[in-house]
């Protein structure tokens, strides 16, 4: 097997070198990097591409959920949860076969989880149907992604969900549009909208998604199908075979 | 409207309370009579004992408020009686003039003659007797009342305390005893055990303390910032050792302020906040405690370089563990002379504590 890169986020350094003296005592050869927080994990993932991470949830800045609802599926490393108590989060990793390890955990056990995810490397389809699964899981307890982590000019910052306008599919990236800017992700339309809550955000066509609180107006077009107008003046298109989605939320 | 409501119960109440002496006496009288086999009218005897019981009616709020304003207690009882002493001579000469008048007038207009009043000599010792009973009894009734509701007020302020002291360890336990703080402790004791030892050791035991002291329960009267600092200590010692040197914090504890009573885990919360705050934000989180001793006033500050409170001040009573409480179980511990205000600083946030000294 080529050499691992391996990703230990982590906020506390004891719990990180534990995770390292586990890792030291397996038998692989493995490049480790370290993150002491939330955005320093997204930034590490995007650029190091770790091929296997150990994600504590709770951290500072981005906690490990907010962490893959801000991942491309493309770039999802074999992860391996680290928690020291999240009944919620645990039981979401036991329906979707993620790994997770519980702190304090001992060698036995991180044994068995390092194995199971080293298996894992292998199947790269596997992985990410699991992580899809464990996103629906997610937004089924109402965790959604409050907030997007965004590149401009090589500078990380927050757009909160409720600012996103509306989104929109644009080639490999997908659009969040703000009443100031725009901010491109690498992403999916039908995976991002896995990540909104779905009373809020709606898919309204193949290349949108709109944000049902900036809706000013909703006119019928032809064939069937309708113009939203937007709060700043924006025109958006609901087709017909996504009309149901906002109609039928809103009992029309 | 609701004065008003307020103000025909209490003049019903009055004029019931004169009903029922006048009832009362007229009984005694006119059976005393009888017994007596003495001559008399029916009709003059009510006259008399009703315009006696409503004149005392009449009175009576006027004597309570005298009772009320200058309450007998064990300690100042000569003052007090001295007042009702004096008080009782024109309140006297009131019931006496409105008694004459209002027979006189009800005499005028049944048309009997002129009311007699007899031999004033006797008359006005007798009335000033009489009244005086009636005045005794007032005045008991009066200050059992009001010692009634005063023992009612210290329990209620006792039993709030010790609910608000509960409260407060119910709350420090929930953190203590918060499966993200005893989780991540425990792993960190595992991860030293595998590089030193001792380093494990002492973190078990600094554990130990603080689990010991969250489930304890222990008289508060001798708690001091002494005690409450150590603890903090402890704690410390355990955060620092989970996020090394992204923790920091420095003590200027006066030495004449450490023996002053305070209530238990008063800072606890205010260094939990201190923290949660300011690992949100990037760069290491600097925390600095102090106390002063002014006089009679200890002045303990916490000082952050977190990220204050942002929007409205009342965030600070909502936001974070038991700050209203902290807040509350001063006031009760004080008696509202404590202190207890907030800021934010250009750099981080400053809460201060102003509290009377007390030694224990």
């Amino acid at each position: 097997m080529d050499k691992l890169i391996i990703l230990i986020a982590d906020d506390e350094k004891p719990a990180r070198n534990k995770l390292k003296g586990f890792i030291s005592q397996m038998d692989c050869n493995a490049d480790i990097i370290e993150a002491g927080d939330g955005i320093e994990a997204f930034e590490m993932i995007n650029n190091s591409k770790p091929d296997l991470l150990f994600l504590d949830i709770q951290m500072p800045g981005m906690s490990g959920l907010e962490i893959i609802q801000n991942l491309r599926m493309g770039q999802m490393p074999v992860i391996v949860f680290v928690t020291a108590f999240d009944q919620y989060a645990v039981k979401a990793f036991e329906h979707n076969a993620c790994d997770y390890l519980l702190k304090p955990f001992d060698i036995d056990r991180f044994n068995k989880a390092f194995q199971r995810a080293v298996s894992k490397l292998k199947s790269v389809s596997e992985n990410n149907e699991n992580i899809i699964k464990l996103l629906s899981e997610l937004k089924k307890g109402k965790q959604f992604a409050e907030r997007f982590l965004v590149n401009s000019n090589g500078k990380y910052f927050f757009v909160p969900a409720e600012e996103i306008m509306y989104v929109s599919a644009e080639e490999k990236y997908v659009a969040l549009h703000t009443e100031k800017s725009k901010h491109l992700m690498r992403d999916t339309l039908s995976a991002f909208e896995e990540k909104l809550n779905p009373k809020k955000f709606v898919r309204i066509h193949r290349s949108y998604i709109v944000n049902t609180n900036f809706i000013q107006e909703i006119k019928p077009w032809f064939h069937g199908d309708y113009v939203i107008l937007l709060r700043d003046g924006m025109k958006l298109n609901l087709s017909r075979r996504y009309k149901e989605n906002l109609f039928a939320e809103y009992k029309v | 409207m609701r004065n008003i409501k307020c103000y025909f119960k209490s003049a019903l109440f009055y004029f019931s309370i004169g009903s029922a002496i006048g009832i009362f006496n007229s009984t005694v009288v006119i059976t005393t009579l009888l017994a007596e086999r003495s001559e008399f009218h029916y009709s003059s005897v009510f006259i008399g004992e009703f315009t006696g019981g409503y004149s005392f009616a009449l009175l009576l709020p006027v004597m309570l408020y005298i009772f009320r304003k200058y309450p007998v207690s064990k300690n100042s009882y000569i003052k007090p009686l001295f007042i009702y002493l004096c008080a009782y001579i024109p309140v006297g000469l009131f019931h006496i003039l409105f008694m004459y008048y209002s027979r006189e007038i009800i005499n005028q207009i049944a048309g009997w003659g002129s009311y007699d009043y007899g031999n004033i000599y006797f008359r006005i010792p007798m009335e000033y007797i009489k009244l005086s009973t009636g005045m005794i009894a007032a005045c008991l009734i009066s200050n059992l009342s009001r010692s009634n509701k005063e023992k009612d007020a210290e329990k209620l302020r006792r039993a709030s305390l010790e609910e608000q002291l509960t409260q407060a360890r119910l709350d420090i336990l929930k953190n203590q005893l918060n499966p993200h703080f005893l989780f991540n402790t425990l792993n960190m004791i595992s991860s030293a055990m595998y590089e030193n030892v001792d380093a494990a050791d002492k973190m078990i035991s600094n554990l130990s303390i603080i689990l010991r002291a969250a489930l304890q329960s222990s008289d508060d009267n001798t708690y001091t910032l002494k005690d409450e600092i150590e603890m903090i200590s402890i704690y410390m010692d355990i955060m620092k050792a989970r996020f090394n040197d992204k923790l920091n914090i420095s003590y200027s504890i006066a030495p004449q302020s450490m023996d002053c009573s305070v209530p238990r885990y008063i800072l606890q919360p205010l260094i939990e906040n201190s923290i949660k705050y300011g690992m949100e934000t990037p760069g290491s989180v600097f925390i600095e405690l102090t106390a002063v001793r002014q006089n009679d006033v200890v002045v303990i500050s916490v000082k952050d370089n977190g990220p204050g409170i942002s929007d409205n001040s009342n965030n600070i009573l909502t936001k974070g563990v038991g700050l209203s409480n902290t807040i509350e179980r001063l006031n009760n511990f004080y008696n509202r002379k404590a202190k207890f205000t907030w800021r934010n600083l250009e750099n981080g946030f400053l809460v201060q504590i102003e509290l009377p000294y007390k030694k224990v």
